[in-house]
């Protein structure tokens, strides 16, 4: 029986932020429940935490693109009687890409992991949240929802769902002792092509980018602390205040300049230029 | 046998291409400067070329059965940094490319434990997960390449990843050696810096180890597969009473990571004014403040790997350092 002891669930742990968040949990020694797509990565870090840290590591395997996975978790998690405390609403999908390049089928998959799974999850652990109680919901949302953005039209516009669908759903469980809060982080050398990516973008954004180990660390603490709006990163914090500042016309300037410069996420090296080998 | 090699004038390459001649293959080794000395050996080809440029690696290659591809851009710090990616990834796909072509039977790349990050509070293992994001181009680049590795494995090449951990012993004085750089300093009784942080534990292999670990893999390794190759893991206060009980240390000033930081920022600002490439960076000089444990387990039991125990290595390292030394006053 695990009724004693309480969890933490992340989705989307298996790489990136998530595993970031998940190491930095396990440290503060709480115990996990790891949602990821199948895959070995999963499997290899929850085996990694259990030799390095004295909590429970439980994994399940979930497309939660797919709403019946999101059910499925939420049955598979009472069945197995994990008092679930801590809900951290990580897994989504990035992207850096002009409209017009974007296929329909790929922002349709984007809006339903970042926006549907977010709220489905939510809303099928609330009761246990509620139960299992004092609990916490941590929201991933991105410093991407306070600006314009050209080439992440559609992901930013995901962010901002859970932005405002975090600080709303404060309100009304904060008598219910569900502590919700959001945290929007910038730019992370988390996996291979988003650090690649950040590596060619312009001095400015490369100052702000961040270790996802460091953004975990502030971002738990802050969590546990009940805060509302996480914004992990001195310069992230002063580009926000920079924007309420700034006229709206040198913002548009600035942002315009500054991402023509920023390339989609790697493509294959022989994709651009053709190895003389590849023939 | 007839086996091509890159990175044969480097640290590991360079003994394990005269060990492989030795053994009575014929060694072709593609090197950028043909006049190179250390490579003088009747089973040794040179084949003036470059990673980057694919002819040549066909021409080294041809009539091969067998890679070792170390050659590597082995730094924590370049500008500008596209040589990491030049040299590491694209050089890397040239290889497994060519590799292709020319149906080499058996492909080994040599990467590093950097790919891992650092462990935590056990020693890690080839499966664990890299623990921390990419702070440097050396961790990304390397892992693109063994990404790249993989990809090919998977589509029938039997090619195979090795990942040395911070190796020691007897070798040329590369940047890959900084070990006998800091024994010839306790040796000449100047000051040595280490880390301020003796309890901070990392994984030392020992030169001969790794060189035939890389022969073992090639013989036992299976493909798509990584194997760590290491040694001992002890910590920098057990590291310096090990040197204690061969010579005498008399200057080894322990230097706190901020103060090394602010010294690798001076680096930085100094590269800036004169273009004197800095020794290390402030983000480079982190990594020797964490724990770096690795377990070499598999590569025990898959390939026979053996380990020299550190004691003993470094008695023969020191040894090595003052015949050298008497050698050449």
């Amino acid at each position: 029986m695990r009724t004693l002891s309480s969890f933490t669930l992340i989705t989307g742990a298996s790489d990136g932020f998530g595993k970031a968040l998940a190491i930095e949990c396990a440290r503060r020694n709480m115990n996990l429940v790891l949602v990821a797509l199948p895959g070995p990565e999963l499997f290899h870090l929850a085996s990694f935490i259990r030799r390095n840290f004295f909590v429970d590591v439980i994994i399940f395997e979930k497309d939660l693109t797919q709403d019946l996975s999101c059910y499925q978790l939420l049955d598979e998690i009472r069945e197995k009687n994990i008092a679930v405390n801590i809900l951290i609403n990580n897994a989504g999908i990035g992207n850096t890409e002009f409209f017009i390049h974007t296929p329909p089928a790929f922002f349709k998959k984007q809006i339903q992991l970042n926006v549907m799974a977010t709220a489905l999850v939510t809303s099928l652990f609330i009761p246990e949240l509620k139960k299992n109680g004092p609990a916490h919901i941590l929201n991933v949302g991105s410093l991407c929802s306070f600006f314009d953005l050209p080439k992440k039209q559609i992901y930013g516009g995901t962010k901002s769902f859970v932005y405002f669908f975090s600080r709303s759903l404060r309100l009304e469980l904060q008598d219910e002792g569900v502590t919700v809060s959001v945290v929007c982080p910038g730019g992370m050398n988390t996996n291979i092509p988003i650090s690649v990516m950040n590596r060619n973008a312009n001095y400015i954004s490369r100052l702000s980018v961040m270790m996802p180990e460091d953004v975990a660390s502030y971002v738990i603490e802050k969590m546990l602390a009940g805060k509302k709006l996480i914004i992990p990163g001195r310069l992230n914090r002063f580009f926000l205040l920079l924007d309420k500042l700034l006229p709206e016309f040198i913002k548009s300037r600035l942002i315009k300049k500054s991402m023509t410069k920023l390339k989609a996420p790697i493509k294959p090296i022989n994709e651009q230029n053709p190895s003389p080998l590849a023939a | 046998m007839k086996i091509m090699i890159t990175g044969a004038t480097g640290y590991i390459g360079n003994p394990l291409a005269i060990k492989l001649a030795n053994a009575g293959n014929q060694v072709h080794a593609l090197v950028r400067n043909d006049q190179v000395k250390s490579l003088h050996h009747p089973n040794v080809k040179l084949f003036k070329g470059d990673i980057n440029d694919p002819s040549s690696i066909l021409a080294a290659m041809d009539g091969c059965d067998e890679v070792y591809h170390l050659a590597s851009f082995a730094r924590l710090w370049a500008k500008p940094k596209d040589i990491f990616y030049k040299t590491n990834v694209d050089g890397t796909r040239n290889m497994l490319e060519a590799a292709v072509m020319k149906k080499i039977s058996r492909f080994i790349y040599t990467s590093s434990t950097a790919v891992f990050g650092h462990s935590i509070h056990t020693p890690m293992i080839e499966t664990d997960p890299r623990t921390i994001g990419f702070d440097n181009d050396y961790d990304l680049s390397k892992c693109m390449a063994e990404k790249l590795v993989i990809e090919f494995a998977s589509r029938g090449l039997h090619a195979m990843i090795v990942n040395p951990s911070r190796v020691y012993g007897p070798g040329n004085d590369s940047y890959s050696n900084p070990f006998d750089r800091m024994l010839k300093a306790v040796l000449n009784d100047r000051p040595v810096f280490t880390p301020g942080c003796p309890d901070v534990f990392a994984n030392y292999s020992y030169i001969d180890d790794v060189i035939e670990g890389h022969i073992l893999a090639m013989k036992n390794g299976k493909p798509g597969e990584r194997y760590i190759l290491g040694g001992e893991n002890i910590s920098y206060s057990q590291l310096l009473n090990i040197i204690k009980e061969n010579v005498s240390v008399s200057n080894a000033i322990p230097v706190p990571l901020p103060v090394m930081k602010f010294f690798g920022f001076i680096q930085l600002l100094f590269f800036y004014l004169t273009k004197k490439q800095p020794a290390f960076t402030p983000s480079a000089i982190t990594r020797y403040f964490r724990n770096t444990e690795f377990n070499c387990n598999k590569a025990i039991s898959e390939l026979n790997y053996r380990i020299t125990p550190f004691r003993k290595g470094m008695y023969q390292t020191i040894h090595h350092l003052k015949n050298q030394m008497y050698a050449n006053p």
